[in-house]
């Protein structure tokens, strides 16, 4: 009896305790949201469902639950917004022309080693402080060494005298970048660059206050982004709240912006990993802009026209391994590239039938595109006969593939419609389809891997330099270092000439068609750059988005529902 | 008594430590570099070699030997740093303390729910052994519990939002008590039920058999009251249990439900930073799941033998 | 004294003398319980499914047919066809190997390890006892997905790498098939997560059962140990048992499609429910067959594993046979 009245008063408490656990977390809850004013106009906005408002909300959506918001990333999906609050040196629009943005005047020297860089006199940050050449040189130093963890500095900054031993950890500034006064920053490089100043106009290295995002030693300040920070920013918003664990951030006009005064009020960016939702918010009008999957239930509640492409330039594709079994065979190569119908790998990536068949050379939609480039075709009676007359004319005798990238649904279906091609015809069937992109060297060492490459600037040296180069990320990388001498000396000389040299383009062709013929690619992708508009609905006017992965010029976007 | 609980709590500073080490080196040895990962999850033309990765994680104190830098994880741990994450830089203790309370307050309101509807139910199946009402609630409950919670929560949503238009989607979270909270529960609730249900039903058909309820029963004492007062506790003590385990499981990985509706609990932290590799989240997450584990077996030890006086032998059993 | 030893006595001779017809009486009792029996027939199909599944499929599994992507249900395909023009129907059969394999082993190993675990802990007790307990906890509290990333990230590369020598070696295609490499991690993982369940589920009714009089009694008169487990508490620990592994059977399924749907799962373009599922979600709302097929598949087996376990404790609990 006693034990039954001593286990009452146990539940009596174990019962209280829990709800006392419940109304403190239930309390502690709220409190840790910061963001609850940001709702509110939210709320607003669907009240009034259809109707023009007076506040300019852009609500996008990343599918990535972004943790760190820092300008100096230079990757992430939170770096498609980046020109919503950082201004680059300059920028290329959707054309591939060139628009001053910090600087507005650029002039190099004779021999293209020496530029000089002018800041504009307008340029100011939100605080309302001048953008001053000090704080470009320092960005510059910054995100050039490895603690800032850059992930795309050399795209720009290669070349610059001084810049591989900051890039290594070596050195903290760069000689090869002065200012030479308030204004001015003088570039030194270690060769000539005819298109340097095309190189930079890119908002992944705009500048920033060096006075609020470097410490005394250096070194980037922790968390300087944060509105919790006071941060100060250079474009046309600014952050007013940053949740990170809700995965939401609020930017505000920036009232200080020198080029034109923004038509949104608001910009959120909401991390959102789960497609079904992307595609419903979108549907009932809870987002502006998101990037659900191309698929045939998006393009019935989206409306085809959400994602609407233009032409880009860029090489996607399953990028074979030639320093490894069995794809180091070249007729192992050409076996298994020319049993792949491309027609197919366009059908199945573009339900809608938007865009073109991808034929895997690297200068298209460049303005060095070749008129004589023949893709290679779907033949699978040559096929065989390549196959044949490779070392692996046994299937029993290739050893496991491994196709590596194989990280989507979209690309899990070309993987697989791939692989049973290769089954059909030659029997095999070791192919291994893994997610990863990690794994360069030991037994794991993909013998295919899907990536693909892109180019800031419309110019084929360019393009070439940041593919097929030895010191590119896919030649060294996912193709498994591949290093052609005779395509990396073109390449080479090819960068050097002027841009307008028939040269620069005969040369870069020239490269080209020798990897051609090296059957190193499977081509895969529609040759759409992404959404030409971003992926915005209807109601959205003014997106328009850049081979940098840019919306260009974000003042002038603005939302006006339209009554059907 | 109280020199048990307290022998008992000793024993969990060994063992969480042995623990976050366990985490610590499969996720140090075995899942890979969070600092190419970094690299390597970004799409297109991210440019690095080995020579920048190395660069990085000097600069990160990341290529510095396993027990160093588990030794300096441990030195921040005793004083109650949880440490700085690798990939956002993150303090770790600002992560915990802005996302647990959420997955707290999500597990207690579940493990409510589920009690409050689950154990009736249960009861009722149990009294009505193999008839209608058993095989309704039983079969039903099962049924449920067969699908899927990544199925039933998009499927739910977008009937309720474009089908019937009813509600906006709830992605996100307001508190346990918006509108917003309505669907994940839902799902929550729906996922855990049949497990208490089954649980409490299998307790009644014990019970029932034994000498003192038949003898309740025979003596004409009321139904309701047979219930209340001999059927109650022998059947909640497992459920109870059951419960608590629940508790823990969703608190420390309701990683589909947080993971469809963007809520920001551990679950959600544990998926994107277990992808990433981020050595001081991971075990982190894993040290507060410890910690519940083993406050609720020692909750659970504590309370057996008042509970079911039978076990309470058993337990002066272990402690010697 | 005398009369507990009486009792006791006259409880095992009584359990002696009843225990063929208990077995009888437990079948006749799951036999009355219709829920079981509905549960039982799917079982029974799932089984043969997965034994002689790839001769009945009307297509091969991989077989690609551009001319019907994405088809609905007709008389060609009864189940409709997917994106890339495969026989949704011949996969599903073909998953059932996938999902009989995931569920049947990886409870196999975990029943295994946790009834060793379980019954040291609770015969043995003490320093055991304290030790398997600490087991359980630390096991439990490690998140499932890092136990399922940690295992494919280590232990795959490896164990693949040596498979492929020795393929190289033998031509054995046996050790091509790659299959079996990511299900045995699957299962790993599956088992590693599992097992602290069993354990303690064992336990808890050893302690139980070994303090009932019976067993003190039997204890008392001197009887052997092992003698003791497996006279009087395992028999008496099958029935939660039974239910504890149907549910784990069905549990192990829909674990596995949870990890399909996070990224850690059996590998393409080997068919797994879970995968077909989490690819069929995508597209629902224009092609509901992709997903309806293999979720009403596992909701199906899931049920019936779960309706077979109860009736099953039912019939098999001794507390009833009184």
């Amino acid at each position: 009896m006693l034990s039954k009245h001593r286990s009452h008063k146990l539940w009596l408490r174990l019962m209280a305790l829990m709800a006392i656990v419940l109304v403190v977390s239930a309390c502690a809850g709220p409190a840790t949201q910061t963001t609850t004013e940001m709702e509110a106009p939210a709320a607003e906005m669907e009240d009034a469902d259809g109707e023009m408002m007076d506040e300019q909300i852009f609500r996008a959506t990343i599918p990535f639950f972004a943790q760190d918001w820092s300008p100096l990333r230079g990757g992430g999906w939170n770096m498609h917004y980046l020109a919503f609050w950082n201004a680059g040196p300059m920028y290329i629009d959707e054309h591939g022309a060139l628009h001053p943005y910090v600087f507005n005047e650029w002039t190099p020297n004779e021999d293209m080693t020496v530029w000089t860089f002018k800041i504009d006199p307008d340029a100011v940050y939100s605080d309302g402080s001048s953008i001053t050449a000090h704080d470009v040189v320092a960005t510059w130093n910054l995100i050039a060494h490895p603690a800032t963890t850059h992930q795309r500095v050399t795209l720009f900054l290669t070349g610059v005298a001084g810049f591989e031993d900051v890039f290594n950890g070596e050195a903290m500034e760069m000689p090869g970048v002065v200012a030479l006064d308030d204004s001015t920053v003088e570039v030194t490089l270690e060769g000539p660059d005819p298109l340097f100043h095309k190189k930079i106009a890119t908002n992944l290295i705009g500048p920033v206050k060096a006075s609020v995002a470097i410490g005394e030693d250096g070194f980037e300040v922790a968390e300087w982004w944060h509105p919790k920070n006071n941060p100060v920013t250079s474009g046309p918003f600014m952050p007013e709240s940053i949740d990170l664990n809700r995965g939401v951030v609020t930017f505000v006009k920036n009232p200080n912006f020198w080029l034109a005064e923004p038509k949104l009020d608001t910009v959120t960016v909401t991390s959102i990993e789960d497609t079904t939702i992307v595609t419903t918010m979108l549907a009932n009008g809870e987002l502006d802009q998101g990037w659900p999957p191309n698929d045939a239930t998006s393009q019935q509640l989206l409306g085809s026209d959400f994602f609407e492409c233009s032409v880009a330039p860029g090489i996607g594709g399953f990028f074979l391994n030639p320093n490894i079994e069995p794809t180091n065979d070249i007729n192992f190569r050409k076996a298994l590239v020319l049993a792949v119908d491309r027609e197919q790998i366009f059908n199945l990536s573009s339900p809608d039938g938007r865009g073109w068949t991808p034929t895997g050379e690297p200068l298209r939609a460049l303005p060095g595109q070749d008129p004589d480039f023949v893709p290679h075709p779907y033949d699978p009676e040559a096929a065989q006969e390549a196959m044949a007359a490779s070392a692996y004319s046994d299937a029993a005798d290739v050893p496991k593939m491994i196709m590596a990238g194989v990280s989507s649904p979209g690309t899990e279906l070309l993987a697989q419609y791939m692989a049973e091609q290769w089954r059909q015809l030659f029997g095999i069937e070791a192919i291994e389809m893994s997610p990863q992109f990690d794994s360069y060297e030991g037994p794991s060492q993909p013998a295919l891997f899907r990536d693909g490459a892109g180019v800031r600037v419309p110019d084929s040296a360019l393009m070439l330099l940041g593919s097929l180069h030895s010191s590119s990320n896919l030649a060294r990388n996912i193709m498994g270092g591949y290093a052609d001498p005779e395509v990396d000396a073109l390449i080479e000389e090819a960068v050097t000439k002027a841009a307008d040299d028939p040269d620069r383009v005969a040369l870069s062709r020239q490269a080209q068609r020798l990897f051609h013929e090296q059957w190193m690619i499977i081509p895969i992708g529609t040759g759409c750059g992404g959404s030409a508009k971003g992926n915005v609905m209807p109601w959205v006017h003014g997106t328009r988005r850049n081979a940098d992965a840019q919306f260009l010029e974000p003042w002038t976007i603005y939302i006006e529902h339209v009554e059907e | 008594m109280g020199q048990y609980i307290l022998r008992r709590i000793i024993y969990w500073i060994p063992a969480l430590l042995l623990l976050a080490m366990v985490v610590y080196a499969l996720a140090f040895f075995g899942a890979g570099d969070p600092i190419k990962l970094m690299f390597l999850r970004e799409e297109g033309d991210v440019t690095y070699d080995a020579q920048r990765l190395d660069a990085i994680r000097r600069e990160k104190g990341l290529d510095r030997p396993f027990l160093m830098q588990f030794g300096e994880y441990v030195w921040h741990l005793v004083r109650g740093d949880l440490g700085m994450s690798v990939i956002s830089g993150r303090s770790v203790n600002d992560m915990i303390a802005a996302t647990a309370p959420v997955s707290f307050q999500i597990g207690i309101a579940t493990v409510i729910l589920v009690a409050l509807i689950g154990i009736p139910l249960g009861i009722l199946a149990g009294l009505h052994h193999n008839q209608w009402i058993d095989n309704t609630i039983l079969g039903s409950a099962l049924f449920i519990s067969g699908i899927p919670s990544y199925v039933v929560g998009p499927m739910l949503m977008v009937f309720l939002v474009l089908g019937l238009g009813v509600m906006n989607v709830p992605y996100g979270w307001d508190g346990l008590f918006s509108r917003k909270a309505i669907l994940p529960m839902f799902v929550m609730v729906f996922g855990s039920i049949a497990i208490i249900i089954r649980q409490t039903r299998a307790g009644v058909l014990e019970v029932l058999s034994e000498d003192y309820v038949r003898t309740a029963r025979a003596k004409g004492v009321p139904e309701i009251m047979v219930i209340l007062r001999h059927m109650l506790r022998p059947v909640l003590t497992p459920v109870v249990t059951v419960l608590g385990q629940m508790l823990i499981g969703i608190v420390n990985g309701a990683i589909i439900v947080e993971k469809v509706f963007g809520i920001p609990g551990l679950g959600r932290l544990t998926i994107d930073f277990t992808y990433g590799v981020d050595y001081p989240v991971i075990v982190a997450i894993t040290l507060i799941g410890a910690f519940l584990v083993m406050a609720l077996n020692l909750a659970v030890d504590i309370t057996y033998p008042f509970l079911d006086p039978r076990a309470g032998q058993a337990m002066t059993g272990i402690e010697d | 004294m005398t009369t507990q030893e009486l009792s006791a006595t006259s409880g095992i001779e009584l359990a002696q003398a009843s225990r063929s017809n208990l077995w009888q009486d437990a079948l006749a009792r799951l036999a009355a319980n219709r829920l079981a029996v509905i549960g039982i027939i799917p079982i029974v199909l799932l089984f043969f499914v997965a034994l002689f599944g790839p001769t009945l499929t009307p297509y091969d599994f991989l077989a690609q047919d551009f001319t019907a992507r994405l088809d609905s249900p007709s008389r060609e395909h009864w189940l409709g066809t997917d994106e890339l023009g495969r026989d949704v129907f011949s996969r599903i059969l073909y998953g059932a190997r996938t999902a009989v394999s995931v569920g049947l082993v990886s409870t196999a190993i975990s029943l295994v390890v946790g009834l060793i675990m379980g019954s040291l802990a609770g015969y043995l007790g003490g320093r055991v006892d304290i030790l398997v307990v600490w087991l359980t906890d630390v096991t439990r509290s490690m998140p499932a997905l890092l136990l399922a990333i940690v295992i494919n990230l280590t232990l795959k590369v490896p164990l693949e790498a040596w498979m492929e020598q020795l393929y190289l070696e033998t031509k054995n295609t046996f050790f091509r098939q790659t299959m079996w490499v990511d299900l045995v991690l699957v299962f790993g993982a599956l088992a590693l997560i599992q097992w602290p369940g069993y354990a303690r589920l064992i336990r808890g009714q050893i302690l139980s059962i070994r303090s009932r009089n019976y067993v003190l009694a039997a204890r008392a008169l001197g009887m052997p140990t092992s003698r003791i487990l497996t006279r009087y508490v395992i028999p008496n620990a099958m029935g939660p048992l039974i239910v504890a592994v149907s549910a784990g059977l069905g549990g192990a399924m829909v674990l596995e499609s949870a990890f399909s749907f996070l990224g850690v799962g059996v590998q393409l373009p080997i068919p797994s429910w879970g995968k077909m599922i989490s690819d069929g979600l995508r597209m629902w709302q224009t092609h509901p067959h992709l997903l309806a097929g293999p979720a009403v598949m596992m909701a199906v087996i899931t049920v019936s594993f779960a309706w077979l376990g109860d009736g099953l404790n039912d019939a098999l609990n001794p507390r009833q046979w009184k």
